[in-house]
């Protein structure tokens, strides 16, 4: 009966629900983030289909039982580890190199009434323990709609796992900077529609009557998505900010093509309304089962009407999981900026990274 | 449609690589228009410096403490600055300032750069590199300088001292080569001598006013920042020396017509009621241990005060399985195999060298962080010589 089940969920997992984390394996796969996570913006705890594609589709040699975190019908956990060892080459200073425990997360998700309505939990347990996320998920019957409350990460562009990547560190709209107000969505085969309306504080308290909306509109094919979402967080009587992005992903010459432009204008800031561009272009091959090779080329110009103050990075990682529930990530990121910033914009990484889940 | 396909990817491709980075010219170090910023603004401990050098490229970056949506409301752009930090309350950590103005130590945002442990959320900057030193040393001297809004303004508060080694009321088990003293502003030395510093030694007995203490020969030196007092005690005979016990009085005068100055002339505050003026005095006895080398002793006065506290050695799971509560302490210590340094007993009868605990309180076992956890380094080494001959004579219960 257990091997039927495992079979059975391995039956799932291969042919509907493969996607796990990153966008490229919800590219590669046909599928939503949602499919595979609790949130139906993706990223944090795996869903039952989302743990069996991590644990028996994903790694070279599956798991001999299946783990799912579900304590009983009504509680589950998860987590995410990823611990590091970096080596930064600094065009100014010292070159470093250092363990890094990058994160360890605890989620819960506690479900009072079966596929309506779901309290979730994304704690962060280190460096330092904070709350990422918390919120009350309600689902109607045919889940085509659903509304949260609480404090949740917002719904823009594409959900890199990377916060550093440009398009998320310049939006700001990243895993780092969850914010506390209400999200809607709508979904169907083909399309994803998420609104959210937040304090515009990044979790932190609201200082002014502003708020912050967030609209996000991804079309879905087999091997084919795009997607356009607008930001627009009005802060006080001078300052806000204007976000518009395109995004989209293509499975094409074997490769798994994902890319995102974004257009930020800063309003009232000391120096006058600044518009920034950031762009995104990855390409994901599957080399092997377990093996994938992510190139990635980065762009960022933080003032578009200052001339030779733009920064590009170049990225290549090789992320191996060999087992279930295991995967070693091998990186090495080229950055480019202005000769004489004293910041990191000219800092190489290479990193190795365990990346342990469930 | 296969010919759109390769035509759209390789116009994304070939335009992003195309894309190289800025060569930096007409802009200053943090990518703006040397015409917008004009030039360059050193490093000192002044705001204008402070925002120029670690405010705008480290934090005000895009998606961070800069725009509308600056997380925690933080927004750490030149002219909020001052405003969001300076003496306002931490989101994360409600009881501490992000500044306090006169004391970097407790400033929630230098505990941030720093990392120091107890933070809410990440060191900040947040995945970038560690701060240099430099800008985090400027950053805590514009604090203890009182956090001036003005880079002329000099900071209405007067120095105080942030800390000392040993402690106030501190029981030593010998006289210290050494007395530390960090000021919260910079010093200025040429008033830190003779007639402002003063160490006696109380005779044997607890006062200081009964005319027989005597003075000890003190050697000063001030740290270059101008924060940190150095006393030398190496020319008195009685240092290290745990057989001359005695009680100590150090008094740093801010009263009186020789006082301590900081740098801006500012009489110390030496009794810390937010006013110039009044002595700082710091107290401490050299004593031996008042343990006995037999279990009982050792259990109520040693283990029990030093280990068995909530969350440590005591209760249902006590750290290490160890449970050092009293009546607990025989059973849990001697000729036990320690667990994180299993090839010892954590009380080897008879070896005191060899014993984990021993070496745990010393911070001699690579395994084992040095105990008590939270006050490392805390137990005299008096007490910890009982310990040792409680151990060496057979560990009797």
């Amino acid at each position: 009966m257990k091997q039927l089940s495992i079979f059975t969920f391995l039956l799932i997992a291969v042919y509907s629900f493969p996607a796990f984390a990153e966008p490229y394996l919800a590219l590669r796969s046909g599928q939503k983030c949602m499919s595979c996570h609790v949130n139906p913006t993706g990223g944090g705890k795996r869903s039952d289909a989302g743990s069996t594609f991590g644990q028996f589709v994903l790694p070279e040699k599956a798991g001999a039982d299946l783990w799912n975190g579900r304590v009983n019908p009504y509680l589950a956990m998860g987590g995410d580890l990823r611990a590091n060892l970096n080596y930064v080459d600094r065009e100014s200073g010292d070159n470093q190199s250092a363990f890094e425990t990058e994160r360890a997360s605890l989620y819960l998700e506690i479900t009072p009434i079966k596929d309506v309505l779901t309290l979730y939990v994304d704690q962060l347990m280190t460096p330092s323990a904070s709350n990422r996320e918390a919120y009350a998920l309600m689902w109607n019957e045919e889940r085509s709609l659903y509304f949260k409350a609480g404090k949740m990460f917002l719904p823009y562009g594409l959900r890199l796992e990377d916060d550093s990547a440009f398009i998320r560190s310049a939006s700001g709209i990243n895993f780092a900077n969850a914010d506390n107000g209400i999200e809607g969505g709508f979904e169907s085969e083909a399309w994803t529609l998420n609104a959210a309306l937040t304090n515009g504080s990044n979790g932190g308290d609201e200082n002014n009557t502003g708020k912050q909306i967030s609209l996000r509109l991804e079309h879905f094919q087999s091997n084919w998505r795009s997607g356009a979402s607008f930001n627009l967080n009005d802060g006080d009587a001078d300052a806000g900010r204007t976000m518009f992005n395109i995004f989209g992903g293509l499975q094409w010459l074997g490769i798994d093509w994902l890319a995102e432009i974004d257009a930020i204008k800063d309003e009232g800031t000391t120096v006058g309304d600044i518009d920034r561009l950031a762009a995104l272009l990855e390409a994901n091959r599957l080399l092997a089962k377990g093996q994938n090779l992510k190139v990635t080329l980065e762009y960022y110009d933080p003032d578009t009407d200052v001339d030779e103050d733009q920064q590009t990075r170049t990225s290549v990682v090789w992320e191996y999981t060999p087992l279930s529930l295991l995967q070693i990530r091998v990186g090495l990121r080229i950055a480019e900026g202005i000769p004489q910033a004293t910041d990191d914009q000219n800092d190489d990484l290479l990193f190795v990274q365990l990346h342990s889940w469930f | 449609m296969q010919l759109n396909k390769i035509s759209i990817l390789t116009l994304c491709c070939a335009g992003l690589m195309a894309c190289d980075a800025g060569n930096g010219e007409g802009l200053n170090d943090n990518g703006r228009p040397l015409s917008e910023v004009g030039a360059s603004i050193a490093l000192s401990p002044t705001l204008d410096s402070l925002q120029a050098n670690l405010f705008t490229p480290n934090c005000a970056v895009s998606g961070c403490h800069s725009g509308s949506s600056a997380p925690l409301g933080l927004s750490l752009e030149a002219g909020n600055t001052f405003a969001n930090l300076v003496s306002r309350a931490s989101v994360q950590q409600p009881g501490k300032l992000r500044i306090q103005p006169g004391d970097a130590i407790n400033s929630y945002l230098v505990q941030k750069v720093e990392g120091a442990s107890g933070i809410t959320g990440n060191r900040m900057p947040r995945d970038r590199a560690r701060l240099d030193q430099a800008l985090i040393d400027n950053l805590k001297l514009w604090i203890n300088n009182g956090a001036p809004v003005s880079s002329s303004a000099t900071g209405s508060l007067p120095p105080v001292v942030s800390q000392s080694t040993p402690a106030s009321d501190a029981r030593l088990s010998a006289l210290p080569a050494s007395i530390s003293i960090v000021f919260s502003r910079a010093m200025d030395i040429s008033t830190l001598e003779d007639l402002t510093l003063n160490l006696l030694s109380a005779g044997g007995d607890a006062g200081f006013s009964d005319g027989n203490e005597s003075a000890l020969i003190i050697q000063p030196t001030l740290s270059a920042d101008g924060l940190t007092l150095t006393l030398d005690l190496s020319a008195n005979a009685s240092v290290g020396n745990p057989a001359i016990e005695d009680s100590y009085q150090l008094t740093i005068k801010g009263e009186g017509a020789a006082v301590a100055r900081d740098l801006n002339s500012q009489v110390l505050d030496g009794d810390g009621n937010g006013q110039a003026g009044g002595d700082f005095v710091l107290t401490f006895r050299v004593a031996a241990s008042a343990l006995l080398p037999v279990f009982s002793s050792l259990e109520a006065d040693f283990f029990v005060p030093n280990c068995a506290k909530s969350g440590c050695h005591s209760g249902g799971s006590p750290q290490a399985g160890m449970n050092l509560e009293q009546g607990n302490v025989y059973n849990s210590i001697v000729a036990v195999q320690s667990v994180f340094a299993p090839t010892l007993q954590r009380i080897n009868p008879g070896n005191a060298d060899d014993s984990a605990i021993v070496q745990a309180i010393e911070g001699t076992i690579l395994a084992i962080p040095q105990m008590p956890f939270d006050n490392q380094g805390g137990i005299p080494q008096a007490d910890i010589n009982v310990l040792r001959q409680w151990v060496d004579n057979g560990a009797i219960p």
